[in-house]
């Protein structure tokens, strides 16, 4: 893959920086610069995301391919989701407008397909033993019953010995993975960014 | 037999024969497109792919050159070839090749070399004309030829001897003898010397063609160092049991005094005292005169010389006395010394005849093959083999063509320098300047001897010549002697050879002493170009093999693959997933139209949400709280469950002033939803910064200055004005990146996350310092309000989703294990089917 040395020497040279601003004084100004660019970047990044979306389907429609509806159907709501949130802003200082698509569009849909997959994962969870008749599918069968049933038929019987199992279970057992995960992300963090300074990883381009 | 007609003379000659019989030339005319001609630029030959196409005798004498002695036949001296050691390379060469029996190594050129002609064999006079040797199967043109001699070898006498009693020898005997007594109506007539002898040589008829085609080119070169070297007659090289002739002597002895630096053939134009002997010796011309080192470096003359040749330096300038010189050369000495004649005691009657009859033409009868040779530069090489010839070259005056002796026209067209000749030639000549140098190092020595020597000097007289430029035809020399060329210092450009002393000299082969031709680290340095390798990958047929099937694996991964001992039908799975959502949906509907709340409320707040009482206590009443809305519409069910009730009794506790913030873009708009639902906070009371871009930079930005992210946040100057973050979160990753970047901005001041369930086990390991409060989902939200004795949407779900959860765990644990038996049973029968 071709290199590109210019933007390695831009990423190495902004994480050094920042980095050096935590331990510098006078970077700090630097390093508050480059944030703000950061951030100005980031919300650029938003709008050529929405822009290339629009673009994409628009010429979907444009060219009459298959299911070319639904993407006439989303321009239409991006249009109208956007006049409605400027006419909003513009007319009462609020997103008011905005509030009959949330309450009637974008949250049942979403919870809608948060129902769906409830329905599914109990539906697969069933099935598993059926799949996969092994010990690993049945210690994770059995751990989920148990801290379903736990969180629900403990707080109905035994309310409070149902409380102190219940924090055993989420501060131990659940508590200690997700510490162990965190390690391993603050790990991978540090390495990846250690990497990037040094020119190892360019995800920003190049290898 | 068939005849051959000789393309030059047109006389028949058997066809076994290659070599004409009376003109000397050859018989097959061979077109060499290998041979190169003067001016042709050498090229670069490896000589080892030609060594073994020398000739035999070629190899024989190198390989015997140093070892033996050069011992002149007997039966050839008869001639006066001088064998110098200098020049005993080539010789040797000749000298082996005569002793050898098998005389068909011999070349056909070799053999036309007239007097340095060894001995043939008993049978050849078999094959020449009976009764003729073959120098007496010459034919003359004028007259036939004469009285059938004792088949004899040329230049041998009876007996096999090489010479007379009076020292000459007989070859020239013998061409005296065959030499017409008469001369030719177009000649001048002779003096009395010349015909006192009663026997008309070949030369004074004019008649004598001796062969020259053959001579070869090698020879031709040797024409110049013939004329230039005259003087220098190579007397301590010749053998001491063989005399030389008297009139060779004197000239040895004349050259060997050094007391003159010119052409000192003064006895021929004291002699002939004609205008063309004048201008032969350079008496005109002060150019032709051959520098003094010629003569200086000239050998001392040996003192078993032949009588009639050490005599000549005893006459001074009039070197060639007749008494000393044969009949054949004396003649035209005696003719061309009309002011002075010359003494022709010791002159055989046949030169006597010929000087005769060459002094008053002036040039026009001098024969062709002498013209080249008066030509001839003068150089300080020294006398090479032909030195016999040079007096006779240099005594002649060829303005034209009487005598047709054009056997010697090539040795004077090779002797011309080719950059002064005319247009003719090209420029560049056979033999470069400094090429003898390479001549003594790189080649043998029978052909560094024959290297062209300079011949500047010569320049003047050729120019002054002008008829000679027709007769020069570009000398051909074979393609192995080509190939031996010193090309290095021929070719200005390419790089001469360095032999250092250093490196190795080859011990065997045809590089044999030569030393730095292989080179010490030929196999550890890459001198040429590197071998280009193929950058494109040539898999095998095993690999193409090995590739194709990982490529079929690969993509049976991708393949779904048919569902393994389904004993329910796609129908049967369908009304299960409807059965189970039916179930569930009717469940949860009910339970929350219904309005049942049968069961209880967590009395206790989790551990986790412990400290959230005391971190609303703690903080300043209308302080600003800054709102974080980070989940997305689909959980915000579970979120505002949990946070309204917060907010309520946050609201009512404190009256905080509210900064929402939201880093999702539909943050803002279900924000804005969830404060709508709320009775107690006030809208004036909330401040929307809205949307903050760029995640966990954008977090940090503002985290270090608020206002200059959100110039909206004008009741702050700092992220630590803020008395209460309170996150609203359904992602671990966002609460560790608030965590994370607002720790050092935070100053101290708490904050509380409210999460959902499927996030909280990823939160609480930031409690309780950097995260001061957590409350996870639905059940830390009911369990806030029961702690807080609030009514809120917790309390409304919190039976219907209890009861969901219970029925999906008995779903999941009785389907788990009807599966899993009916697996068994499945997997048995196949087993037992199979």
């Amino acid at each position: 893959m071709k290199t590109r040395p210019i933007a390695t020497a831009m990423a190495i040279g902004a994480g050094l920086i920042v980095l050096s601003g935590y331990f510098i004084p006078a970077l700090d100004f630097i390093r508050i610069e480059m944030i703000q660019w950061a951030v100005v970047a980031g919300g650029t990044a938003a709008l050529v995301g929405i822009g290339n979306l629009f673009t994409v389907h628009f010429q979907k429609v444009r060219r009459r391919e298959k299911d070319s509806f639904y993407s006439l159907t989303l321009l239409v709501s991006m249009l109208g989701t956007l006049l409605a949130g400027m006419f909003s802003l513009f007319f009462n200082r609020s997103l008011a407008w905005l509030q009959p698509a949330v309450n009637a569009i974008i949250v049942p849909v979403e919870a809608s397909l948060m129902a769906l997959l409830a329905v599914t994962l109990l539906y697969a969870s069933i099935r598993l033993l059926r799949r996969r008749p092994d010990w690993m599918s049945a210690l994770f069968l059995l751990s989920a019953v148990t801290i379903i049933g736990a969180t629900a038929i403990l707080p109905l019987f035994l309310r409070d010995i149902g409380d102190v199992i219940l924090s055993w279970m989420s501060l131990l057992l659940a508590g200690g993975g997700s510490r162990g995960l965190l390690m391993g992300v603050a790990l991978g963090a540090l390495t990846t960014g250690l990497r990037i300074i040094f020119g190892i990883d360019r995800p920003y381009g190049g290898k | 037999m068939a005849d051959i007609l000789c393309p030059h003379c047109n006389r028949p000659n058997p066809d076994d024969q290659n070599i004409c019989s009376f003109c000397r030339q050859p018989l097959h005319i061979v077109a060499d497109d290998k041979a190169i001609h003067p001016g042709d630029m050498p090229t670069k030959k490896i000589t080892s792919e030609l060594e073994p196409f020398l000739p035999q005798w070629l190899r024989d004498a190198r390989a015997h050159a140093e070892e033996e002695q050069v011992e002149p036949p007997a039966a050839e001296t008869s001639q006066p070839a001088p064998a110098e050691p200098a020049a005993s390379d080539w010789l040797a060469g000749l000298e082996a090749a005569s002793r050898n029996e098998d005389e068909e190594e011999l070349p056909d050129w070799m053999r036309g070399i007239g007097p340095s002609k060894p001995t043939p064999k008993p049978d050849q006079p078999k094959k020449a004309a009976p009764g003729l040797t073959r120098r007496e199967e010459i034919s003359w043109e004028e007259e036939p030829s004469p009285a059938p001699q004792p088949a004899e070898p040329p230049g041998t006498g009876p007996l096999g001897a090489t010479r007379s009693e009076d020292g000459i020898p007989y070859w020239l005997k013998t061409a005296e003898a065959a030499a017409p007594k008469e001369t030719p109506p177009d000649l001048p007539a002779p003096k009395e010397e010349t015909t006192s002898s009663g026997n008309i040589s070949p030369f004074e008829s004019g008649t004598f063609r001796p062969n020259t085609g053959e001579l070869i080119n090698w020879l031709d070169k040797m024409s110049p160092q013939v004329g230039e070297t005259a003087p220098e007659l190579p007397r301590a090289d010749l053998p001491a049991s063989e005399p030389l002739p008297d009139w060779i002597s004197s000239l040895d002895n004349e050259a060997a005094g050094g007391k003159e630096t010119e052409l000192n053939f003064d006895w021929f134009k004291d002699e002939t005292a004609t205008p063309l002997a004048a201008f032969q010796t350079g008496a005109e011309t002060p150019e032709q005169t051959l520098p003094e080192e010629t003569s200086q470096a000239a050998p001392p003359a040996p003192e078993n010389s032949p009588d009639w040749l050490n005599a000549m330096p005893a006459t001074g300038e009039t070197a060639f006395a007749a008494n000393n010189l044969p009949d054949w050369l004396s003649s035209p000495v005696a003719e061309t010394s009309s002011a002075e004649p010359a003494k022709p005691s010791d002159t055989p009657d046949w030169m006597s005849a010929f000087a005769a009859q060459t002094a008053p033409a002036s040039g026009e009868a001098l024969p062709d093959w002498m013209k080249p040779t008066t030509d001839a530069p003068s150089s300080k090489e020294e006398a090479p083999s032909l030195d016999w010839m040079a007096p006779v070259a240099e005594s002649s005056a060829p303005k034209e063509e009487a005598l047709s002796f054009d056997w010697m026209s090539p040795t004077a067209e090779a002797a011309t320098p080719a950059g002064e000749t005319s247009a003719s030639l090209p420029s560049v000549p056979a033999f470069l300047p400094g090429a003898d140098e390479l001549l003594d190092t790189n080649m043998p020595g029978w052909l560094s001897e024959i290297a062209p020597s300079e011949s500047s000097s010569a320049a003047p007289a050729l120019k002054t010549e002008p008829a000679f430029q027709d007769e020069i035809t570009p000398a051909e020399l074979p393609s192995w002697v080509q190939a031996m060329r010193p090309v290095e210092a021929a070719l200005p450009n390419m790089p001469a050879i360095n032999e250092p002393r250093s490196q190795p000299a080859e011990s065997q082969g045809p590089l044999a002493g030569l030393r730095g031709v292989l080179p010490l680290a030929a196999g550890a340095f890459v001198t040429g170009k590197p071998r280009a390798y193929s950058i494109r990958l040539e898999p095998t047929s095993a690999q193409q093999q090995h590739a194709a099937l990982l490529e079929q694996m690969l993509e049976a991964e991708t393949q779904a693959r048919p569902m393994r001992g389904d004993s329910l039908l796609p129908g049967a799975q369908r009304g299960l997933r409807w059965g189970m959502a039916v179930i569930l949906v009717a469940l949860i509907g009910l339970l929350l139209f219904s309005g049942a709340r049968f069961l209880p409320l967590p009395s206790l707040l989790t551990p986790e949400s412990a400290y959230v009482l005391d971190v609303m206590n703690a903080m300043p009443a209308e302080s600003p709280v800054l709102l974080v809305f980070d989940y997305e519409p689909a959980l915000a069910g579970e979120l505002e469950a949990a946070s309204a009730s917060f907010l309520d009794y946050l609201t009512a506790f404190r009256n905080p002033r509210y900064s929402v913030l939201s880093t999702s873009p539909t943050g803002a708009a279900l924000a804005e939803r969830l404060l709508a639902k709320s009775q107690a906070i006030q809208p004036e009371r909330v401040t929307w910064l809205g949307y903050l871009p760029g995640e966990t930079a954008g977090i940090l930005s503002f985290a270090m200055n608020p206002r200059a992210a959100k110039p909206l946040a004008q009741d702050v100057n700092a992220y630590a004005d803020y008395a209460l973050v309170l996150l609203l979160t359904d992602r671990a990753e966002s609460a560790r990146a608030w965590v994370e970047q607002t720790s050092a901005q935070r100053g101290g001041r708490p904050l509380v996350v409210i999460a959902s369930a499927q996030a909280a086990p990823m939160i609480q390991p930031y409690l309780p310092r950097q995260v001061n409060a957590l409350i996870s989902g639905l059940r830390g939200g009911a369990a806030f309000e029961g702690a807080t004795g609030q009514a809120g949407p917790a309390q409304t779900y919190w039976d219907a989703y209890n009861l969901a959860l219970l029925t999906a765990a008995a779903l999941i644990f009785l389907g788990g294990m009807w599966n899993l038996f009916a697996g068994l049973r499945a997997r048995r029968q196949e087993k037992a089917d199979a």
